[in-house]
C-alpha cells in the first residue's frame, strides 16, 4: 500500500512536469515569428486564402484553446498528422523510427557515461598499474572537456575521405562500391564487402560515443562518484559488516545502487537535450534532427510530440530514480 | 541420337531459345535499371494539388498526368487529352480525354476525375496556396466518361495554356474533398509512368507503372528519389555511382563535373529571375534614390563571380520568356551617377556614410535563413552600396519569420528573392496597385491600366505588345532592383541516355530517358 501511494504521488507530480513542458513548448511556438500560414504560403498568401488557412487550422484561437484542443487529442492518443513537413504523415508513423533511435542513443550513451566514470575514478593499490590507469584516464579527461560539436566535427572531418563515409551514412548503397574497393580510397584500409549494411550503423555508435564523451563534466562526474563510493566504504554499517565477516560486495553493491541511479537518469536526461546537436551534424534520422526540421517548418503537431515524448521519457527516468531510490532507501520513503 | 540429328529433328527451337537466353543474360539484358536522383530535402506533399514546392513539384510529374503536355518545342501535346476544341469565342474548351487509361490501383481514369480535380482547385475549402483556375473557371459539363466542357469567365487568348495541372483521382476520396492532411500526399496513385511503392526514411521508391497508356513505356524500371541534404555529399555520391542524377548543380561543382568522364551536364533555363524587392515606404519612395542603388550594383560582376552562367535582366521578365523586351538594355554599374543621383535626393556624403536632416542613409535587408548559401553574393552587395555611402544592415530570419516580415508586416527596405515563373503566370500580381503579391507598395496608375488592358485582350500580338511597353516603365520606374535569370545545369551520369529537361517540369520527358545496364 505504502509502495503505490508512493507510486501514485511521483505519476501525478510527473503528469503536472508533463503539462507544463508542453505548454510552454506550445507558448514557444506560439510566440515565434510566422506561423503555418507562412510556411504554406512561401510567396505570400491572398489576403482570402490566408483568412482559410487560419480558419482550417484554428489559428485564429486564442493560445490556451488551441493547446487545449491539442491536449484533449494527446489524452486520447490522438497525436494528429504533419502538417508542413510531410503533409498527411500521421505523426506516429514519423515519430516512431526516430524514438527508437534516439532512446537507444540516449541510454546506451548514459550507460556508457557510468562505464567511463567508473573507469576514471578506479584506483589500484599498487603503485605501477596507478600510472599505467592514469595514461588512459588522461586522454579521456581531456576529450570529455572538448565542447560536444567541435568533437562531432572532428570525427565527420577524420573519417569524411573517400565513399565509406556515405555508405556509412546510407547515402550510398555498398554495392555500388564493388568497383572502388581496391582503390586506396577507404580510410583507414577498411576493406568493404557487398553486405557491409553494418556499416551505416557506424555513425549512430560514434555520436554515441561522443554524447557520452562530450558533456564537459565527465571528470566531476566521476569524482563525484568516488566521493560517494568512499563516503560508502567509510560508513559505520560497512565497517560492522567487515567486523562481522558478511559479504562485503553484497551490502557494498547494494548501497551503490542509490548513487548510480541516480547518475544514470540524470546523466540521460541530459543527453536528451544534448542529442540534437549531434543528431544535426551527424545526420541520424532521430528525434532531435526531426525536431529541428518541424520546428522550422512550424509544424506544430511533430514539434509538440516530440516534445510530449522526450518529457515523458525525462519524467519516466526520473521517476523511475526516485521510485527506486524509495524502494531501495526506506529512510526516503517518510 | 547424335548432335546433328537432334538439331535436325526439332530440337532446333529450343536450342534457339536456350543461346538467346544465354546472351541476353551476358549482355544485360535483364530489368532495366531504375533512375537514382537526388533532392536536397524531402518533398512537402505528394499530392500534386499541394504541391508547394519544387521538391513536391518533381516528384508528383512523376506520379501524375497533366490533360495536356508539351512536346519539344513548348507546344501544348496530347496527355490525357488526346484533342481539344476551343470555342468561337474562346469563352470555353472541349476536351476529348484519352480511353483505356487506367489509375495505378486499376479504376479506369474518366472525365469525372478531371471534373473533381478542378473543383478541387478551385473550392474555397480547398487550402490551396494559388487557386489561379477559381479566377478563369465558369462551369465544367461532362458530357460523357470521356468528353468534359469547360467554359471561362472571360475570353482567354491560349486557354490549353491553363490545363497543365495534374489529375487527382476521384474514387479515391470518398468525402469529396482533399485536405492537405491526408494520407494519399504521403502513398499517393496517378495515371503516370511510375507509381508509388514506399517511402522509406530517406527515399522514396517509384516502380514502373506496367499498365501505362503511353506508346513508348518508359526504359527504367523505376524512379528513386534519394533526400541528401548537404551538395557536397550529393556531389560525392554523384560520382561514386549511388545516383544518377544532381538537379542542379552549383556553379562551384561545374569544373568537378566538366573533367569527369562519367557525367555529363544538361544546361536548363527556366523563366525564373532574381531581384532585390524594395519596400516604397521607406527611403524608396523616392525613384531617385531606387535607381542609384541600381547603378550602385555591378550586377554582370556579382552574377559571375557568386552564381554562375545566366544573364543581367532589365524588367520582369527571364530572357528565355517571349514576352522580354530585348531593345531595352539594362543599366551598367555607375558609382559616379549613383552618387549624384543620392546628391539629388538630398543623401549627402558625410563620413563614410550619406545623411540627409542628421538621419544616416541606413537601409535593413533582411534574408531568409534558407539562402544563407548565398551570403557571399549579399555580402558583395553590401560592399558595393557600401562604396556609394549606404549602410546596409543584415538580418538573417527562419523562412517562416522572414516570410511574415516581408509579406504582412512589411517590416524591410530591402530583400533578396527570386520569382519562379511557368507558362502561365504574369507580373499583374506582382506589379498591380492592387495585386495580391506586391509586397513592396508599388503604385503605378499607367501600368494598373496597361496590366488591366493586357487581361483583356485575345489577341498574342497585342498582348506582346503591351507586356513590351510594361517592361519599358518598370525599367524605367525601377519597383525592384531587377538582377539576372540563370542558366541551370544538372549533372546526369553518362549511363543515362537521351535525356531532356523541360524547363519548369523537369522530369515531363523522363519516358524517354534510358540508362544502361553497369559494365
Amino acid at each position: 500500500m505504502e509502495i503505490l501511494r508512493i507510486i501514485a504521488k511521483t505519476v501525478f507530480f510527473y503528469l503536472l512536469v508533463i503539462l507544463g513542458a508542453t505548454f510552454v513548448m506550445y507558448a514557444l511556438l506560439w510566440a515565434a515569428p510566422g506561423d503555418l500560414t507562412d510556411v504554406l504560403c512561401p510567396k505570400g498568401c491572398e489576403p482570402e486564402m490566408r483568412r482559410e488557412l487560419i480558419k482550417t487550422w484554428g489559428l485564429d484561437k486564442p493560445m490556451i484553446v488551441q493547446y487545449g484542443r491539442w491536449l484533449g487529442d494527446a489524452a486520447r492518443f490522438r497525436f494528429g498528422t504533419s502538417v508542413s513537413l510531410r503533409q498527411g504523415a500521421p505523426v506516429t508513423e514519423l515519430l516512431a523510427p526516430a524514438m527508437r533511435i534516439t532512446a537507444w542513443m540516449v541510454l546506451g550513451a548514459a550507460l556508457l557515461t557510468l562505464f567511463l566514470a567508473f573507469f576514471l575514478c578506479w584506483r589500484p593499490l599498487r603503485f605501477f598499474s596507478r600510472w599505467l590507469l592514469r595514461l588512459g584516464q588522461f586522454p579521456l579527461v581531456v576529450l570529455s572537456f572538448a565542447p560536444l560539436y567541435i568533437l562531432a566535427y572532428w570525427s565527420v572531418m577524420l573519417t569524411s575521405r573517400g565513399p565509406a563515409w556515405l555508405v556509412q551514412q546510407g547515402w550510398l548503397d555498398p554495392k555500388t562500391l564493388g568497383r572502388w574497393r581496391d582503390l586506396d580510397l577507404i580510410p583507414f584500409g577498411q576493406q568493404v564487402s557487398d553486405e557491409a549494411g553494418w556499416l551505416t550503423l557506424i555513425p549512430f555508435f560514434v555520436s554515441m560515443v561522443l554524447l557520452a564523451l562530450g558533456n564537459n563534466n565527465l571528470a566531476e562526474q566521476a569524482s563525484s562518484l568516488r566521493g560517494e563510493i568512499e563516503h560508502l566504504k567509510g560508513q559505520d554499517f560497512m565497517r560492522a559488516v567487515r567486523a562481522k565477516g558478511a559479504s562485503f560486495w553484497a551490502h557494498f553493491l547494494h548501497n551503490l545502487l542509490l548513487p548510480v541511479t541516480q547518475f544514470f537518469s540524470t546523466r540521460a536526461i541530459l543527453l536528451l537535450g544534448t542529442v540534437v546537436i549531434i543528431e544535426t551534424i551527424m545526420s541520424i534520422n532521430g528525434v532531435g534532427w526531426l525536431l529541428w526540421q518541424a520546428a522550422e517548418m512550424r509544424d506544430t503537431p511533430v514539434v509538440l510530440a516530440i516534445a510530449l515524448f522526450a518529457t515523458v521519457l525525462a519524467s519516466l527516468l526520473q521517476m523511475l530514480n526516485e521510485i527506486a531510490l524509495k524502494l531501495i532507501d526506506p529512510r526516503l520513503r517518510r | 541420337m547424335r548432335a546433328r540429328d537432334r538439331w535436325q529433328k526439332g530440337h532446333r527451337p529450343l536450342i534457339c531459345v536456350a543461346v538467346a537466353l544465354c546472351l541476353g543474360w551476358t549482355m544485360g539484358w535483364a530489368a532495366p535499371p531504375p533512375l537514382k536522383y537526388a533532392e536536397d530535402r524531402a518533398p512537402s506533399s505528394l499530392n500534386p494539388i499541394y504541391a508547394d514546392d519544387m521538391y513536391s513539384e518533381r516528384a508528383s510529374e512523376l506520379i501524375f498526368e497533366r490533360l495536356i503536355g508539351f512536346d519539344k518545342v513548348q507546344k501544348p501535346a496530347p496527355m490525357l487529352a488526346t484533342k481539344w476544341v476551343v470555342g468561337e469565342d474562346k469563352k470555353s474548351i472541349t476536351m476529348t480525354l484519352r480511353q483505356g487509361v487506367k489509375w495505378h490501383d486499376g479504376e479506369a481514369f474518366t472525365a469525372q476525375d478531371v471534373d473533381f480535380t478542378i473543383k478541387m482547385m478551385t473550392s474555397q475549402r480547398s487550402q490551396i496556396a494559388d487557386r489561379y483556375l477559381a479566377q478563369i473557371i465558369k462551369k465544367v459539363t461532362v458530357s460523357d466518361p470521356h468528353t468534359i466542357l469547360i467554359e471561362f469567365k472571360k475570353a482567354l487568348s491560349k486557354p490549353e495554356r491553363w490545363f497543365q495541372f495534374k489529375i487527382i483521382p476521384k474514387h479515391r476520396f470518398k468525402s469529396g474533398m482533399v485536405t492537405r492532411t491526408d494520407y494519399f500526399s504521403q502513398k499517393p496513385f496517378g495515371t503516370g509512368i511510375f507509381q508509388f511503392n514506399k517511402w522509406d526514411g530517406r527515399k522514396i521508391i517509384l516502380r514502373r507503372n506496367s499498365s501505362h497508356w503511353g506508346p513508348k513505356k518508359t526504359k527504367l524500371s523505376g524512379a528513386t528519389l534519394q533526400i541528401i541534404p548537404d551538395k557536397n555529399i550529393q556531389v560525392e555520391v554523384l560520382r561514386y555511382g549511388g545516383i544518377d542524377a544532381i538537379i542542379r548543380v552549383r556553379p562551384k561543382d561545374l569544373p568537378t563535373f566538366e573533367r569527369d568522364q562519367n557525367v555529363r551536364l544538361y544546361p536548363y533555363s527556366t523563366n525564373d529571375w532574381w531581384y532585390i524587392g524594395l519596400n516604397h515606404k521607406g527611403v524608396f519612395r523616392d525613384r531617385g534614390v531606387r535607381e542609384a542603388f541600381v547603378y550602385a550594383l555591378d550586377r554582370e560582376s556579382l552574377r559571375s563571380a557568386h552564381l554562375g552562367d545566366g544573364q543581367v535582366i532589365s524588367g520582369p521578365f527571364s530572357p528565355n520568356d517571349p514576352l522580354y523586351n530585348f531593345s531595352i538594355t539594362p543599366r551598367s554599374q555607375d558609382a559616379e551617377k549613383a552618387g549624384q543621383l543620392l546628391d539629388s535626393a538630398g543623401w549627402k556624403k558625410a563620413g563614410e556614410f550619406r545623411k540627409k536632416g542628421g538621419k544616416t542613409l541606413k537601409v535593413r535587408m533582411v534574408l531568409p535563413k534558407s539562402k544563407d548559401s548565398y551570403k557571399p553574393l549579399v555580402l558583395g552587395i553590401q560592399g558595393e552600396l557600401r562604396k556609394v555611402g549606404v549602410d546596409v544592415e543584415l538580418v538573417w530570419l527562419n523562412d517562416a519569420a522572414w516570410s511574415r516580415e516581408i509579406f504582412i508586416k512589411k517590416g524591410f527596405d530591402m530583400t533578396l528573392h527570386i520569382w519562379n515563373f511557368d507558362d502561365l503566370s504574369t507580373i499583374y500580381p506582382l506589379f498591380h496597385s492592387r495585386g495580391s503579391r506586391n509586397y513592396i507598395g508599388y503604385k503605378s496608375k499607367e501600368v494598373d491600366n496597361l496590366l488591366r488592358k493586357a487581361t483583356l485582350t485575345t489577341d498574342p500580338v497585342i498582348y506582346k505588345a503591351i507586356y513590351g511597353k510594361l517592361h519599358k516603365i518598370l525599367h524605367d520606374e525601377v519597383p525592384y532592383i531587377f538582377l539576372w535569370s540563370l542558366t541551370n545545369y544538372s549533372s546526369v551520369v553518362s549511363r543515362v541516355e537521351k535525356v531532356t529537361i523541360h524547363p519548369f517540369n523537369y522530369f515531363h520527358y523522363v519516358s524517354e530517358w534510358r540508362k544502361r545496364v553497369a559494365e
